[in-house]
């Protein structure tokens, strides 16, 4: 259903990517791991034209393009399939919440104002935000930007989420919160890949988690299998600074 | 000495004066709307990047803000003609020298507007204009509708002061002998050898105008401030 294949990222000398491909099925929740550096983010971004790959080919559905040469017409056409939650919420300043989420319906999608503003104040009841309906986002907590963050992407119906770090910008205390929402797209069977270091999230919502390290996939699997019978010492290392010797249950 | 000030003389200046007061408006309005004009395509320009043009608006920006407006109207009054009849063999001599006025006004407001507005634009985070192509908006969408309001709401406060700053500038037209309000003082002063009342008269009508002009920027602040009224910005 998205397929990435070959591809290739250089920031000057500096080689992000380094020939990294990816398969995601319909439904899937992928998250991908990996330490600062690794081109988890640059992947994300690539696949959303944020950021343009030096080479490679990108499928969603039945389109499939060639990166490094993509018309404007082509990236248009690719971004409607997919919705993008950024790492600090991303949300339009001059925007309400609600315009924040209708903006993509109206002017994006063209579909009719009435319209959009129902499926604007459906998806904001469902991430629990209604009666934040007219604020703008510099009267809102970080956690609440972050719930409209990912309302736009929601109403959006995209074939496929791509969350930055959702959570890396938040405060402890709101992590949870946040983390619960994008539960609940996964619930919806949306197709999401995830950027980030919540490991328990990792472990309790992915289908497949893939590791990268160096602008490559080291190792890709399971959660449990990568989490707890590693193949690649490189992975081994990292897990190994990050979740707790011992899982709880071993007594 | 005691006879500097005198009320009436201030009552017989005022309607000498007032028919100037527009002289100093028209000037400071083709500046404004003009220069604004050229002010945002020099911004785009800039922001653009292309090469050779970028080059020639980095030094018209530097002529511009490096010299002052007197040498500025100086050169435009006197080298425009010659350069426009030398090159593309056009005179414009006998234009009215409020012309000369006005496109040394929109000039020189071009360049500073246009640095004011790009570094406005540029103030507007990346991630705002990421945010709109993920949604599907396309480049123009994403400026118009995202980027610019929000670069707006940035330069209205610089925006203002620049305004007020140019009405206060148009005395300078004097000196091509185009009689704007201070002109008009000066001539008064000279002919009767009271200038006090004159310019007393200027000083309140230019403080009138800046209020206007500030209450004026002040609204449009208000209208821009996207749920931050109250915060310290």
């Amino acid at each position: 259903m998205i397929e990435i294949k070959n591809i290739k990222k250089s920031f000057g000398k500096n080689e992000v990517l380094k020939d990294v491909s990816l398969k995601v099925d319909k439904g899937e929740v992928v998250v991908l791991l990996g330490p600062s550096g690794s081109g988890k983010t640059t992947l994300l971004r690539c696949i959303n034209f944020l950021e343009k790959a030096d080479e490679g080919t990108l499928t969603i559905g039945e389109d499939t393009v060639e990166l490094h040469k993509i018309s404007n017409k082509d990236k248009r056409k690719l971004r409607g399939k997919t919705g993008f939650v950024f790492q600090n919420y991303g949300l339009f300043k001059n925007k309400t919440a609600i315009q924040n989420i209708t903006e993509g319906l109206i002017v994006g999608r063209k579909i009719p104002k009435a319209e959009a503003i129902k499926k604007a104040e459906e998806v904001l009841e469902w991430v629990g935000m209604s009666d934040k309906r007219d604020y703008y986002p510099s009267k809102l907590s970080g956690g609440q930007q972050q719930r409209i963050g990912i309302a736009r992407a929601v109403a959006l119906d995209p074939d496929v989420i791509l969350f930055d770090e959702p959570t890396s910008a938040l405060d402890p205390e709101l992590v949870g919160e946040i983390l619960g929402v994008i539960k609940k797209v996964a619930d919806k069977g949306i197709t999401m890949i995830v950027v980030t270091h919540e490991m328990a999230f990792a472990q309790d919502v992915a289908d497949k988690v893939v590791f990268m390290d160096g602008g490559v996939v080291v190792e890709e699997g399971k959660p449990s299998d990568v989490f707890y019978h590693p193949k690649e010492e490189r992975t081994r290392q990292f897990l190994s600074r990050i979740l707790p010797e011992e899982p709880d249950y071993y007594i | 000495m005691k006879n500097i000030f005198s009320w009436d003389r201030l009552w017989k200046v005022i309607p000498q004066l007032n028919p100037y007061i527009g002289v100093s408006f028209r000037i400071v309005l083709s500046g404004l709307v003009f220069g604004t004009l050229l002010g945002l395509a020099v911004a785009v320009l800039r922001i653009k990047k292309i090469l050779i043009i970028n080059q020639i608006l980095s030094v018209y920006i530097s002529f511009m803000r490096g010299t002052s407006m007197l040498v500025q109207l100086m050169i435009i009054y006197y080298g425009l003609p010659l350069l426009l009849k030398g090159t593309i063999g056009v005179d414009i001599n006998s234009w009215d020298k409020l012309m000369f006025v006005k496109a040394t006004f929109i000039l020189n407001e071009g360049a500073f507007l246009g640095e004011l507005f790009r570094a406005a634009i540029e103030s507007v985070p990346a991630e705002q204009r990421e945010a709109g192509y993920s949604i599907n908006l396309t480049g123009p969408q994403v400026f118009f509708r995202i980027v610019l309001p929000q670069a707006v709401k940035t330069a209205i406060p610089a925006y203002g002061v620049d305004v007020i700053g140019m009405f206060h500038n148009t005395s300078i037209a004097f000196t091509l002998g185009v009689i704007d309000l201070v002109g008009r003082a000066k001539t008064i002063g000279i002919g009767t050898g009271h200038l006090i009342e004159a310019y007393v008269y200027v000083a309140f009508i230019y403080i009138i105008v800046s209020i206007i002009l500030k209450l004026l920027f002040y609204l449009l602040d208000r209208k821009f401030t996207f749920g931050t009224e109250g915060t310290v910005h």
